[in-house]
């Protein structure tokens, strides 16, 4: 089920009314079953997966609580992380890994693994790396004893399946969620017009910005060569936008869902384009990501401890699997393999060139730093654009080409305004939405939305309220587009 | 107590909140609906949904209204001397008061025409309601039409053929409350009908009757057949390859009950008998004479089944609808099967060669002027005596002419020779024979 489909706004409210009329000790076991149709509304089959795999993270972790030896509680640390990730190959690497081998087309021929070789090419379990990462996250802080083991199965599975953050995070630590989910909790308002608040922005961003930028993006991705260079850099400034306010909207779609239920979920977007650096951009930009590279991947190998080669070799793999996990495609981990060296290049080289931005003292608002800031804002936000480029991307021959268009003039007859046989047309409504979106989202808004929006009178908070339902119903984007993070 | 009691009053509080946001929320949606069914709602609904306009105008104005695909509009550029679809060529039959409207759009299907009959108003032209002709093509009731990666934008189409809010439709646009399945997940299904639906044709009455459980086929599934197709290394035209895996892919599977499009045309029956419609059913020709020149009678088994069991069905549908209404099933609420692949072999005592398909390798329902003339005959013969009849014929069905048995000059060149081509391009430079010229070196395969 998807946070912009009908079906989940008829959904929500069933599942939220009933949950509080219902007896407080087992109001858990409802949102349990709901977050089991929720995910199995979109594709049973997959249910028995993710039960799998809870299964699997739930018995290691109370084998290695209860296991004296160390050796003991290693081999079933390396057992559940070994499951979870075979099972993501199965599922989601699989049939990139096999291309179009012989064993492929062998395994296709065959009635009994053909099933295999279909899955793997038209389909991925929907947030299989969402609710895998969770889970490891939870084993592995039982191995090092930071998180006591759930003794309850289905108490467990509710910490993975918790549908407001189920098939696209945030990813969630045990510690902060499970606490919450079996908290007594009566409904504030506060909480409750918060939640709505933030629900309706985020739809207003997946549907009213991120669909329409989408139709744009589409279009010129389905042909790209017939446009001009002019519409390559449009296209591509457009995708920057669309995959933020796409992924930012779900995530407060998120927040906004389970503050209903008064959980409390990470924010997972902190104004990314008002970074100054790649490091400093991945602590804005998908947090629950980030920080789960940092804690499992980043710091257990080495981190920024053990010298700069090791830094350098941490970042590569972090930014590696990074890659590969945001999809099987040899785009993604070129986008990972560019990030990593745009990090070290920022950590290693920009750096040596603050000097010019004057001395940092703390609140310095003098004229040379503001405009050494914004440039260095600026640069980060232009290099991750060019990045998306392979995100985007249906093959590295594609950016390839997309990449001759935008900084090669006359590239397969690719000019700035000319020789383009089409050129993209973008509705007056596009850039209203962008602008406006653009304008909160860097100068305005400097909390959270739904905080923000509290601190107005009523008649503000309704014209905005009333903007925003406006656009998504009448403007919203017709382009059949899921989110783009819902297949990762 | 006291926790009892704060609990009630925080969700009472909770409740009146909600309650009051809501009804704003509701003057909201009404109030925008107004303005947007005044200002956007035309030109969207015309941009979402090309046809929803006039089969709107069509249902309420006309008496008889053809829902087609693509077959309704196909001409052949080589051969038809006359250019009507088969929706115009009916309007012959009959007097200038009796209102013919052709609505079709490539790529419609039963499913589709079951979604049109949401803008059926409660009175048509005159307080009654028109006649449907629609158009069944079998080939649409098989795994790779029904999974065709393009059917959602159909889906998203479909939801302005309803008289619901305009706002609401346009919602349902942007939260795409319609089957959106993407192309990869349609591929997914597709390929899995083939790997396990089976192509044996059961033995029951209508196959006996039909004399069509005899024919052995060494393949299981189609997926098998067309793998075997893909490995045979003959040296062969790519497109005369092509064509035999398009061939089996469309016509290689075996009509039942629980087939989806099946049950749609039964909903279709259903709905039309229940709002007084006259159905007509047009059961259109596939191309079964490549088929046969393919593969003979391993292929053409699943042809003669599959439309044996959807006439059938509709038999069976037709007699229910006489045991309800007492009397025959025509007329108002009645249901009529014009059976074109029987009439013509009834008329002509052979099923059409295939150069009255316009493709030539791709198996379509695409006829030239000759069979859409028989079509449109056939239907006003379906209509019987419901309508008043034109008193003198426009139509000489005789109008497809071959190039065969021209020569012509086109920008200076002389053509001596030419047969329909695929794409149904006129193109002076190629030479390229039909697929029928090329089908001697299939025949002659090791």
């Amino acid at each position: 089920m998807l946070f912009n489909s009908v079906i989940y706004w008829l959904f929500l409210p069933v599942v939220w009314l009933s949950y509080f009329l219902l007896p407080v000790r087992i109001r858990w076991v409802w949102l349990l079953l709901a977050s089991y149709f929720f995910y199995g509304f979109w594709k049973v089959e997959f249910v028995g997966l993710m039960l799998f795999t809870t299964i699997i993270d739930w018995w290691s972790a109370n084998k290695i609580e209860d296991g004296e030896k160390l050796g003991i509680k290693r081999f079933w640390l390396w057992f559940s992380i070994g499951t979870n990730v075979i099972m993501l190959f199965m599922f989601k690497y699989f049939d990139f890994a096999l291309g179009n081998s012989p064993l492929a087309k062998w395994m296709g021929d065959q009635s009994a693994t053909a099933w295999i070789i279909e899955l793997g090419k038209y389909t991925i379990p929907a947030g299989i790396s969402f609710y895998t990462f969770q889970s490891i996250s939870y084993v592995v802080d039982v191995y090092k004893g930071m998180e006591k083991a759930e003794r309850n199965l289905p108490r467990f599975m509710l910490y993975v399946s918790f549908f407001p953050q189920l098939v696209a995070g945030p990813i969630e630590r045990f510690g902060k969620l499970h606490s919450q989910l079996f908290t007594s909790y009566l409904p504030k308002w506060e909480d409750i017009s918060n939640g709505l608040r933030l629900l309706l922005y985020g739809l207003f961003l997946k549907v009213a910005v991120a669909d329409n930028l989408a139709m744009v993006v589409d279009t010129f991705y389905s042909h790209h060569l017939n446009y001009r260079m002019v519409d390559a850099w449009l296209a591509t400034f457009f995708f920057t936008f669309q995959v933020y306010t796409d992924f930012f909207g779900y995530s407060l779609l998120a927040q906004g869902s389970a503050l209903l239920f008064g959980i409390h979920l990470m924010d997972n977007f902190n104004k990314p384009f008002i970074a100054k650096s790649i490091p400093e951009f991945w602590q804005r930009w998908h947090i629950s990501l980030s920080t789960w590279f940092r804690d499992y991947i980043f710091i257990p190998i080495g981190g920024n401890k053990r010298g700069n080669l090791v830094l350098a070799l941490s970042v590569f793999l972090v930014f590696f699997t990074s890659g590969l996990w945001h999809g099987a495609n040899t785009t993604m981990i070129v986008f990972g393999i560019s990030h990593a060296v745009l990090y070290l290049f920022d950590r290693f080289v920009f750096k040596r060139l603050e000097f010019i931005g004057g001395p940092v003292i703390a609140g310095d608002v003098s004229i040379r730093r503001r405009m050494w800031d914004g440039f260095r804002q600026v640069k980060t936000g232009f290099f991750f654009m060019m990045t998306l480029v392979y995100f985007r991307s249906g093959s590295v021959q594609q950016a390839s080409e997309v990449f001759g268009m935008l900084w090669n003039p006359g590239y397969i007859n690719c000019t700035l305004f000319g020789a383009g046989a089409e050129f993209l047309l973008v509705p007056n409504h596009i850039w209203l939405f962008l602008v406006l979106f653009l304008i909160l989202d860097l100068w305005i808004v400097k909390v959270r939305v739904d905080v923000w929006l509290a601190k107005f009178g009523w008649a503000w908070r309704w014209l905005f309220y009333a903007f925003a339902l406006v656009s998504i119903w009448v403007f919203g984007g017709a382009v059949n587009h899921p989110f783009v993070y819902f297949q990762f | 107590m006291e926790q009892q009691s704060n609990k009630k009053n925080s969700l009472l509080l909770v409740f009146v909140g909600l309650v009051k946001r809501f009804a704003v929320f509701i003057v909201l949606f009404f109030l925008a609906n107004w303005i947007y069914e005044q200002t956007l709602y035309p030109k969207e609904r015309y941009q979402f949904s090309r046809v929803a306009g006039k089969l709107d105008s069509a249902l309420r104005q006309s008496d008889i209204v053809y829902l087609g695909e693509s077959s309704n509009t196909s001409f052949n550029p080589w051969t038809d001397t006359l250019g009507y679809s088969v929706s115009q060529w009916l309007q012959y039959y009959f007097d200038s008061s009796v209102q013919v409207t052709g609505v079709s759009h490539d790529g419609y299907h039963v499913g589709m025409f079951q979604k049109m009959l949401g803008l059926l108003p409660d009175r048509g032209k005159n307080g009654k309601m028109p006649t449907l002709v629609v158009t069944v093509n079998m080939r649409s009731f098989g795994p790779a039409a029904t999974f065709n990666p393009n059917e959602a934008s159909n889906q998203q189409e479909a939801v302005f053929y309803s008289h619901r809010l305009p706002l609401l439709n346009r919602v349902y646009v942007s939260l795409h409350h319609y089957d959106n399945r993407n192309s990869l997940e349609m591929e997914r299904e597709k390929f899995r009908w083939w790997r396990t639906h089976s192509l044996g044709i059961a033995i029951d009455k209508l196959s006996k009757e039909s004399g069509l459980h005899q024919f052995e086929n060494s393949y299981t599934t189609s997926k098998q057949w067309f793998g075997a197709l893909s490995m045979q290394n003959y040296e062969l035209p790519q497109e005369i390859r092509n064509m035999a895996d398009a061939y089996v892919k469309e016509f290689a599977w075996v009509m039942n009950d629980d087939n989806p499009r099946l049950q749609d045309l039964k909903s279709l029956v259903q709905q039309c008998s229940e709002k007084n419609v006259n159905l007509v059913l047009l059961l259109l020709m596939p191309n079964r004479a490549h088929a046969d020149s393919l593969f003979g009678q391993q292929l053409t088994q699943y042809i003669d089944y599959n439309l044996e069991f959807l006439r059938d069905r509709i038999a069976t549908w037709q007699r229910e609808i006489e045991k309800k209404r007492g009397d025959c099933a025509t007329g108002s609420g009645g249901l009529t099967l014009v059976d074109i692949p029987t009439l013509y072999f009834k008329n002509y005592g052979y099923f059409p060669s295939s150069a009255h398909y316009t493709d030539q390798f791709f198996p379509t329902e695409h006829v030239d002027a000759h069979v859409r003339g028989f079509i449109a005959a056939q239907v006003a013969n379906g209509l019987g005596n419901t309508y008043k009849k034109s008193t003198f014929s426009h139509v000489d069905s005789n109008v497809s002419v071959f190039w065969s048995l021209r020569e012509i000059q086109w920008n200076g060149c002389k053509i001596p020779f030419y047969k329909p081509v695929k794409n149904n391009w006129l193109n002076p430079e190629l030479t390229m024979p039909t697929s029928d010229s090329m089908m001697g070196l299939w025949r002659k395969k090791p």
